[in-house]
């Protein structure tokens, strides 16, 4: 209120935003991490479940994949939108629940996909395009788990949530890159 | 007077409430999953007596640890249909490698899974679909814009796959061969991209003069583990 902030506080505010910071990374860095080591250390089971509707494990994983990284295109959108960087359109009122519930769907339909991947294939690195999307898929669990510990913050500098933010949303879109869109492009398109 | 700044999210929790959900679900899938695993392991293993000639390394006898992985390990060798190419398969405990090659121009290595019955393969610019059983392998295999099918019988030694990497004048070569139960070989020497016949294979030490350097290949066959 009236009262003058302190040298001491001031530290301490410092201080606290470094903690605020940097637990949420290396918790995020611990969990990119864990998977990276449990994909690459345990024999990969090769087994799929199929879905009924769908040809093959393959086009299921395709589709959830496509639809997560939709989702994430929402996600820069509402963004935008919600930092006011789209200067035609002002925030509605809704944005920030369309922003939180389409990161949530996007979220979700990237699980089953993971749990496969790691499950049955692991982590590899036979080509670069494998080993590429192999790094990504870590690093985009990881980002994701920082960037929620973020959110449960306050007092965080203006930068981290968009930089997290587009963390999460680069290794989203290259995962579908050097998956879904190689599928599409080698094997075609195909349900 | 709007404000333009970002919106306060109203419940501190939501974030970790997604994270916990997400978690949660990732562990139904795997145990789902893990489930699934066990009772295909469970089908393998029941069928585990028409376990492939070419294991030679037979499983160690389960003492302590729970399910291994069924040790299915087998490779298939052969012509595609046509006689165009010649292929070969490796399959081990669940991971599969093939080699497409026709000794001059196309050659396409291959990694992905065999389970179930169900083979499922791709490579930088091919893709291979198919089945196996204990006596033979057969699908479709793309490479470019080129499909063939095949049906490919089991190779026993020295019959098989065969791979050698190596750097010759700080150059990466990669040479594949197959060799088919007639004895014929097939295989391509690939520098950084230029590809070649594959010189001779000497068998059975496995070695070979390429680019004027001598190399020695690893048998691919699912049994040693080499190439996995």
């Amino acid at each position: 209120m009236g009262r003058p902030v302190l040298d001491s506080d001031r530290e301490a505010s410092a201080a606290d935003r470094v903690v605020l910071l940097l637990v949420p990374l290396l918790i995020g860095s611990a969990v990119a991490v864990a998977l990276g080591v449990y994909g690459r250390l345990h024999t990969p089971t090769g087994i799929a479940v199929s879905v009924a509707g769908f040809s093959s494990p393959q086009t299921v994983k395709v589709w959830l994949a496509s639809g997560s990284a939709l989702f994430a295109l929402l996600q820069l959108a509402s963004a935008l939108v919600m930092y006011g960087k789209v200067r035609w359109i002002a925030a509605p009122r809704w944005i920030g629940a369309a922003h939180r519930w389409s990161g949530r769907v996007a979220f979700l339909l990237s699980i089953p996909v993971a749990v496969h991947c790691l499950y049955a294939l692991g982590v590899q690195s036979y080509d670069t395009r494998v080993l590429v999307h192999s790094m990504v898929g870590c690093l985009f669990f990881g980002a994701f788990t920082a960037k929620m510990l973020l959110l449960a913050r306050r007092g965080l500098p203006g930068w981290a949530l968009p930089l997290a933010g587009g963390v999460v949303f680069t290794a989203l879109v290259t995962m579908w890159l050097t998956s879904s869109l190689w599928f599409f492009t080698t094997v075609g398109v195909q349900f | 007077m709007v404000e333009r700044k970002p919106p306060v999210l109203r419940s501190n929790h939501g974030p970790v409430i997604t994270l916990l959900v997400g978690l949660a679900t990732a562990i139904v899938l795997f145990v789902l999953g893990a489930n699934a695993a066990t009772e295909e392991l469970d089908s393998r293993n029941a069928s585990a007596t028409v376990a492939p000639p070419a294991t030679t390394a037979p499983a160690p006898p389960a003492t302590t640890a729970p399910a291994p992985p069924a040790k299915i390990r087998v490779a298939y060798a052969g012509r595609v249909d046509g006689g165009a190419a010649t292929i070969a398969i490796a399959i081990r405990d669940g991971a599969a490698i093939a080699y497409l090659c026709d000794g001059r121009r196309v050659e396409e290595w291959m990694l992905g899974t065999a389970a179930d019955g169900k083979l499922s393969l791709s490579g930088d610019d091919a893709v291979l679909t198919g089945s196996y059983d204990k006596d033979s392998a057969a699908g479709t295999v793309t490479a470019g814009n080129k499909n063939w099918t095949l049906d490919i019988p089991v190779a026993k030694k020295p019959t098989g796959l065969y791979r050698s990497t190596a750097d010759i004048r700080n150059a990466r070569v990669v040479t594949g061969w197959i060799v088919l139960a007639n004895g014929e070989q097939v295989g391509i020497a690939n520098t950084e991209g230029r590809l070649a016949p594959a010189p001779r294979l000497r068998l059975p030490s496995g070695s070979a003069t390429v680019n004027g350097s001598r190399v020695t290949a690893d048998a691919i066959d699912g049994s040693t583990g080499a190439g996995f």
